[in-house]
């Protein structure tokens, strides 16, 4: 899986920086750099989508 | 593990803030001490942490409209609340001459500007793809990078 950032600016100049696709800790290394150069951060939070089960379509006739 | 951080911006990168000046068709001037703007403060809106009346209208740098001469300026200064970087002043009474329509209410375009451009430049420096796009309703910028 590739790694994947998304960042969301809004007019306040608050910013959201998303990181999908890195297990572990190297999901915080990824962002590490880009956090840093935009500024403080207020929080960070795990998202769940690494303990979510792949979604399985089973075809019934 | 995936995570999300929400971020307060902080204005650090000038090679950034230059290029959000030029996204909004405004001038960076480096090296100008003073900018232009009302010359009297009335006191009535509160000054960033760590200034007066007596540092309005003089800067390290100023961002400027190129063909409206008469339009106020933004003045680049840099932060006496011990954390990095540089704010910004203007002064927006009247619309700052036009300065309000290029900068936003509170500044909110120039500093958007200014966080796209320091974003897209530090995930070009780690090698990342960016797609961007607009929420027209929001106004919100969004900046998909994959590598």
């Amino acid at each position: 899986m590739s790694e994947k950032m998304i960042i969301e600016i809004d007019l306040e100049g608050s910013v959201q920086l998303t990181v999908k696709g890195v297990k572990g800790k190297a999901c915080k290394k990824v962002s590490e750099q880009i956090e840093k150069a935009l500024g403080k951060t207020i929080s960070s939070k795990p998202t769940n989508e690494m303990t979510e089960k792949p979604l399985t379509i089973s075809n019934v006739n | 593990m995936s995570h999300v951080v929400k971020l307060e911006l902080e204005i650090k990168d000038l090679i950034a803030l230059k290029a959000a000046a030029k996204m909004l068709g405004m001038e960076f001037r480096e090296g100008q001490k003073t900018y232009n703007w009302w010359g009297h403060s009335v006191g009535d809106y509160p000054l960033p942490e760590g200034f007066t009346a007596k540092d309005l209208g003089k800067c390290e740098h100023a961002l400027s409209i190129p063909d409206k001469s008469d339009a106020y300026e933004v003045g680049v200064v840099k932060r006496r609340d011990n954390r990095p970087g540089y704010t910004l002043l203007w002064d927006f009474y009247g619309g700052g001459r036009g300065l309000v329509a290029k900068i936003g209410k509170d500044g909110c375009k120039i500093k958007q500007a200014y966080a796209e451009s320091v974003a897209s430049l530090a995930l070009k420096k780690k090698g990342f793809k960016i797609q961007r796009s607009v929420n027209k309703e929001t106004g919100k910028v969004v900046l998909t990078a994959v590598k």
